[in-house]
């Protein structure tokens, strides 16, 4: 999910389609529409997760922002020594790109690893300017929550 | 001969869905309506809804709905000349039914001597016997030994079940499927039947391997005329719970119908019933049924039945109840398509159903044409462990069974409810499972083919968490009150969202 041109965008299956969630109305309800298709849904969102009801059903959604992953990270990484970083699966999926090699600089959010994981592409970009020490996956491999993707300095 | 004694209004003893139909019924026949609530159901939509409303003052069941003096008490202060217990609670307790009738008032069902006389299981077989009315083949004798117990077998047709006489749960009962393994299996059965309670007796019964339960609507004026009102099906259940029902059953045709019905009509002249009552039945696969008990009350489904015979039988209970004939014969019930119950209840099907509690968030019920839901709550309230967790029910009617199944698909698509758990992602997997969908359906199915997480599919789970991030993300943009946290103009926002189920 991203921004472009002041809309955001989900990517689904490889095609990229606008999404779009108002605000509660008077009954609480909320209208999701993606791309041409719209629907009532119900939306409670707190902190880090957010009690979602549609199509009959209802689920707790645990939503990361990626601001709060990156800060985490970096306060996870000054430990190794500073500058070295991990860059974790954030959950189990399947690496579908992988954009950064050995001894590449990148800059703050560009993108190192793209993962598959629920039919979503998750893409994990570098939370601030570095260079690739590292890359311990390919694309087609599967992957564990916590399984270190690419390692910087 | 009874005479006419118009009802001007009714104590609701009961809360929830049941409580807002009845005080329905009441208002569209004129009548006055009275409820009661418990503490924590002060905002509970039956109270609001009645004419008038009294606290009982307390927690539990047994403090409140279940406190026949309080409830003699409201009826007296309210000048309710009437009560109906709806189900549950005190529904089927004769010294309610006794204690109405000393205090003056009319209880909106049958006498207490018919409910006492259905409301033993043996008691009731025994009538069923007497006026020929088939039940699960077994012996009333213990059995001398395992010789007689093959004879036995050899009339009745394997499987069997061998049953210790002194006790249940399953001790000292072994399921016999030929002659050959009669020998060792009463030997075993019996010897721990002896162990668990001191008595090795055995009885024995036909098992009825996979079978329907199917129930019969009936309803008796006091002037003695009953009729029934066909069939409901409700094999979905769950450890002896009802979860769906339906009507026509999909294995009855009219000419069973006719058959069983009769046979409903037969036992509860038998046992001197009055108002309405439904009779429950075992039907096997060979569609021959056997009877099991009679529920002496209006019961949870009776919507279904509403539904495909047009008949409103609260309205029904309240004309009888006043002493008003039956102004329907046998001939005059007709039934016209199909109509689906599911029964919405805070538990959870990926955790073992146990009840769910919590404040409802969220809520929004389905409607539309053929979709009625019985609901007995509204968003904000809180549900508890106190009392029992149906919160309520979607009804849909279509011309056949397969338009049926189309509208509750329909229908629970816009069924949303945060807050508790309930049993609508469970209806949601059903409904695209094979044996459900073509009516094969036993008391088994839901044990087979329900596991924990089985609705949730990575499409459904991908639409959640697009709306899960662009909700969260929408509440982050919002100004906020911290001075040191600032917010970027252009957003380089992107969102990992992953479902998890469990709160």
């Amino acid at each position: 999910m991203r921004e472009e041109d002041g809309r955001t965008v989900v990517v689904v299956d490889g095609v990229t389609i606008s999404a779009e969630l108002s605000a509660p109305d008077a009954a609480g309800l909320r209208r999701l529409t993606l791309g041409q298709h719209s629907r009532d849904v119900l939306a409670l969102p707190g902190i880090d997760h957010c009690l979602v009801g549609l199509e009959g059903i209802a689920l707790d959604v645990r939503v990361e922002d990626e601001r709060a992953a990156r800060l985490a990270s970096f306060g996870g990484g000054a430990a190794r020594g500073a500058g070295h970083q991990t860059i974790a699966a954030p959950m189990p999926g399947l690496v579908v790109r992988v954009n950064a090699e050995p001894g590449q600089a990148v800059q703050e959010g560009q993108s190192l690893v793209v993962l598959q994981a629920m039919k979503m592409e998750n893409e994990l970009g570098s939370p601030r300017a570095a260079t690739v020490k590292a890359v311990h996956v390919a694309p087609g491999q599967a992957v564990e929550q916590g399984q270190v993707l690419v390692e910087l300095e | 001969m009874s005479s006419v004694r118009p009802i001007r209004k009714v104590l609701v003893a009961n809360r929830g869905e049941i409580a807002v139909r009845v005080i329905r019924a009441c208002r569209e026949a004129g009548i006055g309506s009275v409820a009661v609530y418990s503490d924590p159901d002060r905002d509970y939509p039956h109270v609001s809804l009645a004419d008038e409303a009294y606290p009982l003052g307390g927690v539990s069941a047994a403090e409140t709905y279940l406190n026949i003096e309080k409830l003699l008490a409201v009826a007296r202060a309210s000048g309710a000349d009437a009560v109906h217990p709806g189900y549950g609670f005190l529904a089927e307790n004769p010294r309610f039914v006794e204690a109405c009738d000393a205090a003056g008032l009319i209880f909106i069902g049958p006498p207490a001597e018919a409910m006492r006389r259905v409301g033993s299981k043996t008691a009731a077989r025994q009538t069923a016997r007497a006026v020929d009315v088939p039940v699960v083949p077994g012996t009333t004798e213990p059995l001398e030994d395992a010789s007689q117990a093959a004879r036995v077998a050899a009339e009745f047709g394997y499987p069997v079940a061998l049953k210790a006489v002194a006790g249940g749960g399953g001790k000292g009962m072994r399921v016999v499927t030929s002659a050959e393994e009669m020998e060792a299996a009463f030997r075993l059965a019996a010897s721990e039947a002896q162990a668990a309670f001191g008595d090795g007796s055995l009885y024995i019964e036909k098992l009825i391997v996979r079978p329907r339960h199917v129930e019969i609507q009936f309803l008796v004026d006091q002037q003695g005329n009953a009729i029934h009102l066909g069939e409901r099906e409700c094999s979905v259940q769950r450890r002896h719970q009802k979860l769906i029902e339906e009507s026509p059953s999909p294995v009855v045709d009219a000419e069973l119908r006719s058959r069983m019905g009769e046979v409903a009509v037969r036992l509860a002249r038998a046992v001197g019933y009055v108002n309405a009552g439904t009779a429950e039945f075992l039907v096997d696969q060979d569609r021959n049924f056997y009877f099991l008990e009679v529920n002496a009350r209006l019961q949870v489904e009776h919507p279904v039945t509403e539904a495909v015979t047009g008949l409103d039988l609260v309205r029904w209970q309240l004309r009888i109840a006043s002493g008003e004939p039956l102004t329907i014969r046998q001939e005059d019930v007709s039934w016209r398509g199909h109509a689906i119950e599911c029964r919405v209840y805070a538990e959870d099907p990926d955790n073992q159903f146990f009840p769910s509690t919590g404040r409802i968030l969220g809520l929004r019920e389905p409607s539309g044409p053929g979709v009625r839901v019985d609901s007995g709550i509204r968003a904000g309230l809180e549900v508890s462990l106190h009392y029992d967790p149906m919160l309520a029910k979607l009804i849909v009617w279509g011309e056949d069974r397969a338009a049926a199944l189309d509208r509750l698909r329909r229908a629970l698509d816009e069924y949303l409810l945060l807050g508790v758990k309930t049993d609508l992602p469970l209806y949601r997997y059903l409904l695209r499972n094979q044996r459900f969908v073509q009516g094969q359906l036993d008391t088994g199915l839901l044990e087979r083919e329900w596991r924990p997480g089985a609705w949730l599919d990575e499409e459904l789970a991908q639409r959640a968490a697009i709306v899960a991030a662009l909700a969260v993300d929408e509440a982050a943009r919002r100004p906020r009150v911290e001075a040191h946290q600032t917010v970027d103009g252009r957003s380089s926002w992107r969102a990992l969202a992953r479902p998890r189920w469990g709160w």
